[in-house]
């Protein structure tokens, strides 16, 4: 990998063609393809390991394996479905082998130093807004317990905005079972607020 | 008495997605304009949604970048070692005489031997664990597990330069490299690697000082 900045195309490229491109430039050599992958998609990967596991440390691993494994597989990319759903399915499916066994760890909802984690993207929007710190806290900390079929879907939907088409896709499942996922996860999700929620 | 039906979870949830084809969207508008119990479990259903959608998103940290990069130094290396050994093997070469058939199979049993007593040197050491303990006798060693092959050099000599702690950042993105050497650190005084020419011990925290 290279460190240089990468300044933006005066003309966007379609992305079927600008992916085509990149992924031949990866094949042959371009160390320059996998910085512009990394640029695009490194946030993406970091932030579905971290909801995933819920803990940064190990969200960091999991998203360095990720990164390897797409390294090494993206010239063999066949351009069947996009880069990003591509890269949804790698992410989604080193994180089942990695965590299906293994007890999650909740996240922190603050640093050692007492400064906040989250690094703001975008300003949430009216409904969030109505959404209190505490319940978002709550919930950061509940995600992680949920069943994992049901934290991948609602985490793709809520977290990463997919539709249930797009959703289906990178878990290789039916329409159906996609609603029933978010569903069953939200509604766990519902329950484990409400009992967190309580006081002793 | 009549039963009271109410609207499964599925469709309260793909309703608040516009998941939901016409006719199904038209009846659950039905039944949500006179069911109370089905809109505190919507209104429950939207928070939740709303909740993570206001989750914020985080910033990779830089070490993820850092820890990659040298990752992929390594892979590359290794590549280029490999695709070196291959074309040599590739290369048109004299067929082997009868003499260069004897030796090719001697040299080859040689090597099988070599390796077979190389493992059982390592189960004489015991765990892996201890085998990074040597450091406490006269001659480091090195072993780790790596893409599923245990990997082993004797030949770090001297006393290490530097002494890494396991829990300094130098030492966890050393482990973050390799991790496999978490399983040596664990129950032993520390690992010695040879790392860009420099001999580094790894100290574990039961030898902290």
């Amino acid at each position: 990998m290279t460190s240089q900045a990468l300044s933006a195309p005066l003309e966007a490229p379609s992305s079927g063609q600008f992916e085509r491109d990149l992924v031949a430039r990866h094949r042959r050599g371009d160390p320059e393809a996998f910085d512009e992958y990394y640029q695009m998609f490194a946030g993406l990967i970091y932030n579905l390991t971290l909801r995933q596991c819920g803990d940064p440390e190990a969200a960091s691993d999991l998203s360095q394996e990720v990164l390897i494994r797409v390294y090494r597989s993206l010239g063999r990319f066949k351009g069947h479905s996009t880069l990003k759903t591509w890269t949804y399915r790698v992410c989604i499916n080193l994180c089942r082998s990695k965590l299906g066994r293994r007890r999650l760890v909740t996240l922190p909802l603050e640093r050692d130093d007492g400064s906040l984690r989250d690094v703001p993207d975008e300003g949430p929007g009216p409904e969030a807004r109505a959404i209190s710190r505490s319940e978002r806290d709550l919930l950061s900390a509940a995600l992680p317990k949920l069943d994992l079929a049901f934290r991948e879907a609602v985490v793709l939907r809520d977290l990463e905005d997919l539709s249930y088409q797009e959703i289906a896709e990178v878990l290789g499942v039916p329409i159906g079972t996609v609603r029933s996922r978010i569903a069953r996860g939200r509604d766990q999700l519902r329950h484990l607020m409400a009992g967190e929620g309580e006081e002793p | 008495m009549n039963a009271v039906h109410h609207l499964p979870g599925e469709v309260l949830s793909a309703y608040i997605d516009e998941e939901l084809t016409a006719p199904e969207r038209r009846e659950a508008e039905d039944h949500l304009g006179h069911c109370a119990d089905c809109q505190d479990r919507l209104e429950g259903l939207r928070r939740v949604a709303g909740g993570l959608r206001s989750l914020e998103r985080v910033a990779p940290p830089a070490m993820l970048e850092h820890g990659l990069r040298r990752h992929l130094a390594i892979d590359a290396k290794e590549r280029g070692l490999r695709g070196r050994l291959e074309e040599r093997s590739l290369a048109p070469r004299r067929l082997p005489t009868h003499f260069g058939l004897v030796f090719a199979t001697v040299l080859a049993f040689a090597v099988i031997l070599y390796l077979f007593a190389q493992a059982l040197d390592v189960r004489q050491n015991g765990s892996i664990g201890a085998v990074g303990a040597e450091f406490e006798g006269a001659r480091p060693a090195v072993a780790f597990e790596r893409d599923g092959a245990l990997w082993r050099q004797e030949r770090v000599l001297g006393e290490p330069a530097r002494i890494v702690e396991v829990e300094s950042e130098e030492g966890r993105r050393l482990l973050a490299d390799l991790p496999a050497l978490l399983a040596l650190i664990e129950g032993s005084e520390g690992v010695v690697l040879e790392i860009d020419g420099e001999v580094v011990l790894i100290r574990s925290r039961r030898s902290a000082p």
